[in-house]
């Protein structure tokens, strides 16, 4: 690992690892401002953007193994959306990214009008990542003809609180409001499409930590419980089990990081960046849901209650094979890929492993 | 310079498993330029298995390494340069780099191509030999090798002797200037085939107190020789690939003994992360997927299986991940065992999966002996299922591996 790599990772497990949630189950919970101004603090909310923005001018590559640790922490702050996501959208629309938490509105249906020198946005976005306790968020809009980035103040819009199954903010917000025109801006149609594979693959890396999570858990448990005055982790059906997930957790992160290589390398458009997205998440939903399984079942009622920490990690897995990506659409649209080409290997396998060639 | 890839980066965030500090001697342009080649050697693959496959001149087929048997086809292949691709030039090989062999198996085993008369002899015996051989033996043998037309057969297991490998009874006893082997090695692939077997005996008596894998040595042993016989072992289906090999009291000169007397076990177990994270262990029943996607439109209301066909291929994607950066790493000098256990466990499960998912698919009989090369895939891949698992270190002994690497055992 590059020095840089380690330092920046040394950093993010520091601030990260100590601010893991405590809330209970059934809250719904608080974006953690505390953590947020640490991270602009050290620079980690805008390492991905670059020095004219404040930024670190840091690669797919490094925003990815932050984002895993991220999702290895439970942060409850919006790093993928503020960076991956929304702030990605306001760059190449040549906009500013604002200081504040902020996130980003994938799934919406919003409308812009052009009106007296400002824009008039109207319609609704559900599902928004810690939305109302965000300052501003960001979605796409579209006008008659071409769509536009949106800068959307998260006070200007009247929100419905709901959650995932971890506890995270996922709220819907209606919105019916006057932008100036420094709040939007014009943007290719292809953006959406990167846009949904960016979230794809930075929930892919989340979920890569979570699991990463549950197997520290995991491992520490069976090497300290007794039961039939043996630890656990010396009966052969339990190592079994542990060596499965740590087999899936390295299966999960190796996709993950060669994904991340192989859009770094070529960016996100190519075809071969789309199926490594697509068969990630695809196969971090699959490992992701046996992990906790897994681990639920080797922790026995210790790891089924709220007291626990292995919960949340368990239900953000859950969460967020839901989120960004589910398996039976991608699946369909991989398949349907194959079937037109009339190809199987070639599509997993492209001539030129272009991954390799940057190694 | 000293520095380390990112791939090694990766895996360093692996829950197990230490990081090992190693050497990238390779500089960034030559990289590049290896890249390319493989790129070229990839194509060149490709388009030789399609006009192979337009002529008919091989059958698709699943479980190739093991059932697809053609002494022609390793010809035309070590014709071409694609055996033995390691193998330095003095020896007949080609000095190609770890990389291109793996590119060069991917693309065969994808494509079901008949490999396995040669397979042994390229993924197991030359490596040995190149490692442990005298430089008569490689002058013996690695030509004929990597012409594809020397075939070897590995007698490792025996009737009371398979996943407890070291509790193996063959013996060799010293002679004034060599050996004679006895017992016999059962499940030995295309033994009926070879030119010759490398046989893991027992060198000195096992005593109590000292490790079983102490006084273990391997044998060349040419075929036919005097004392051996070979007996067919017939799979479920019938098809003979298994063998029983007897030694009946069989001499053995000195310059047949592999390596070191002694070193057996040492030797046998020093390649496993090669054997363990190949293609192999996830393309046996691949060429069926292949088939299915390549003529869909003629299997009833394709809809049903196009989301199954997605999910199989975006586990073969995540599996030529985790099966190529080990390549990558042992292209590096580094021995990732573990993570090889790793990739054997998920990617021979993923072999059986594919076969099991698509027999609850595939709306028509699985049918060895039909003409419809999709119904008779399916049943190759099904029939041949066992052994994906079993073969090479079962899977229960490859999680015994990963536990024991976590402090378990």
């Amino acid at each position: 690992m590059s020095d840089d790599r380690r330092l920046l990772e040394e950093m993010a497990t520091a601030v990260l690892e100590r601010s893991q949630p405590r809330a209970l189950v059934d809250d719904v919970l608080p974006l953690d401002l505390a953590l947020w101004r640490v991270l602009e603090e050290t620079g980690l909310a805008r390492l991905s953007f670059a020095e004219s923005q404040g930024g670190g001018e840091g690669n797919l590559q490094q925003l990815i193994a932050v984002l895993k640790l991220a999702g290895k922490f439970s942060a409850e702050v919006p790093i993928a959306e503020s960076q991956l996501l929304g702030g990605w959208l306001l760059t190449q629309a040549g906009m500013d990214v604002p200081r504040g938490p902020l996130t980003c509105a994938i799934d919406s249906r919003l409308e812009c009008v052009a009106d007296e020198g400002g824009w008039l946005l109207k319609g609704i976005a559900r599902r928004v990542p810690w939305g109302s306790a965000s300052s501003s968020f960001v979605a796409i809009a579209n006008t008659p003809t071409e769509s536009n980035v949106v800068l959307v103040p998260s006070s200007a819009g009247a929100w419905v609180s709901s959650a995932n199954i971890a506890g995270e903010p996922r709220d819907e917000v209606s919105l019916d409001v006057i932008l100036t025109s420094s709040q939007v801006a014009t943007i290719g149609a292809s953006v959406s499409d990167e846009l949904s594979l960016r979230a794809m693959l930075g929930k892919a890396a989340m979920m890569a930590g979570a699991a990463e999570r549950v197997f520290e858990l995991v491992l520490e448990h069976v090497k300290n419980r007794s039961q039939f005055g043996r630890v656990i982790g010396s009966f052969q059906s339990v190592q079994h089990d542990v060596a499965k997930i740590a087999s899936y957790c390295r299966a999960i992160n190796v996709s993950t990081m060669s994904s991340t290589l192989t859009c770094d390398t070529l960016g996100f458009r190519s075809s071969e960046s789309r199926v490594a997205v697509l068969a990630t998440k695809v196969e971090a939903n699959r490992l992701g849901t046996l992990i906790a399984r897994s681990a639920h079942q080797l922790l026995g009622a210790i790891g089924f209650t709220d007291e626990h920490e292995l919960r949340l990690s368990t239900t953000r897995l859950w969460s967020w094979c839901q989120e960004c990506g589910t398996s039976a659409t991608i699946q369909l649209d991989l398949g349907s890929e194959a079937l037109r080409r009339g190809k199987a290997w070639e599509l997993i396998s492209p001539q030129s492993d272009s991954v390799w060639s940057t190694q | 310079m000293r520095r380390k890839g990112p791939w090694h980066s990766w895996r360093s965030e692996l829950p197990t498993g230490p990081e090992s500090e190693m050497t990238c001697g390779v500089d960034h342009a030559r990289r590049r330029e290896i890249a390319t080649e493989e790129a070229d050697l990839r194509g060149q693959v490709r388009a030789f298995l399609r006009d192979q496959l337009d002529s008919g001149s091989f059958v698709p087929r699943c479980d190739a390494w093991l059932a697809g048997f053609s002494p022609e086809f390793s010809r035309e292949l070590g014709l071409r340069g694609w055996i033995g691709l390691t193998i330095p030039r003095k020896y007949g090989g080609h000095e190609r780099s770890a990389l291109s062999r793996y590119v060069v198996i991917e693309e065969l085993l994808a494509a079901g191509a008949p490999v396995a008369a040669h397979w042994f002899a390229d993924r197991q015996f030359a490596p040995s030999l190149l490692a442990y051989g005298t430089e008569r033996q490689k002058l013996k043998y690695l030509p004929a090798i990597a012409g594809g037309e020397c075939f070897f057969a590995i007698g490792m297991s025996e009737a009371d002797a398979g996943s407890d490998l070291a509790g193996l009874r063959t013996k060799a006893a010293r002679t004034t200037d060599g050996w004679r082997l006895t017992g016999s090695k059962l499940w030995t692939s295309g033994a009926h085939h070879a030119h010759a077997i490398v046989v893991l005996a027992r060198t000195t008596p096992h005593s109590d107190g000292e490790s079983r894998h102490e006084g273990l040595s391997q044998f060349i042993v040419d075929l036919p020789a005097n004392g051996v016989q070979i007996n067919p072992i017939r799979l479920l289906t019938g098809e003979h690939h298994f063998n029983e090999v007897v030694f009946d009291d069989v001499y053995v000169n000195d310059e047949q003994v592999l390596g070191s007397v002694g070193e057996g076990w040492r030797q046998v177990t020093a390649e496993l992360a090669y054997e363990r994270s190949g293609p192999e262990r996830y393309l046996s029943t691949f060429p069926l997927l292949e088939i299915l996607v390549r003529r869909v439109d003629r299997v009833e209301d394709s809809r049903n299986i196009v989301g199954v066909i997605g999910g199989l291929l975006a586990r073969a994607w995540t599996l030529r991940q985790l099966s190529y950066e080990i390549a990558s790493a042992l292209a590096d000098g580094d021995s990732p065992e573990i993570e090889a256990a790793m990739v054997k466990d998920l990617g021979t499960t993923f072999e059986q999966d594919l076969a099991d998912v698509l027999l609850n698919a595939i709306e028509m009989p699985a049918d060895l002996r039909s003409a419809d090369p999709l119904q008779r895939a399916l049943a190759e891949a099904v029939l041949h299922s066992p052994g994906y698992t079993i073969r090479g270190g079962t899977n229960e002994v490859l999680r015994g591996v990963v536990a024991k690497s976590l402090g378990l055992r």
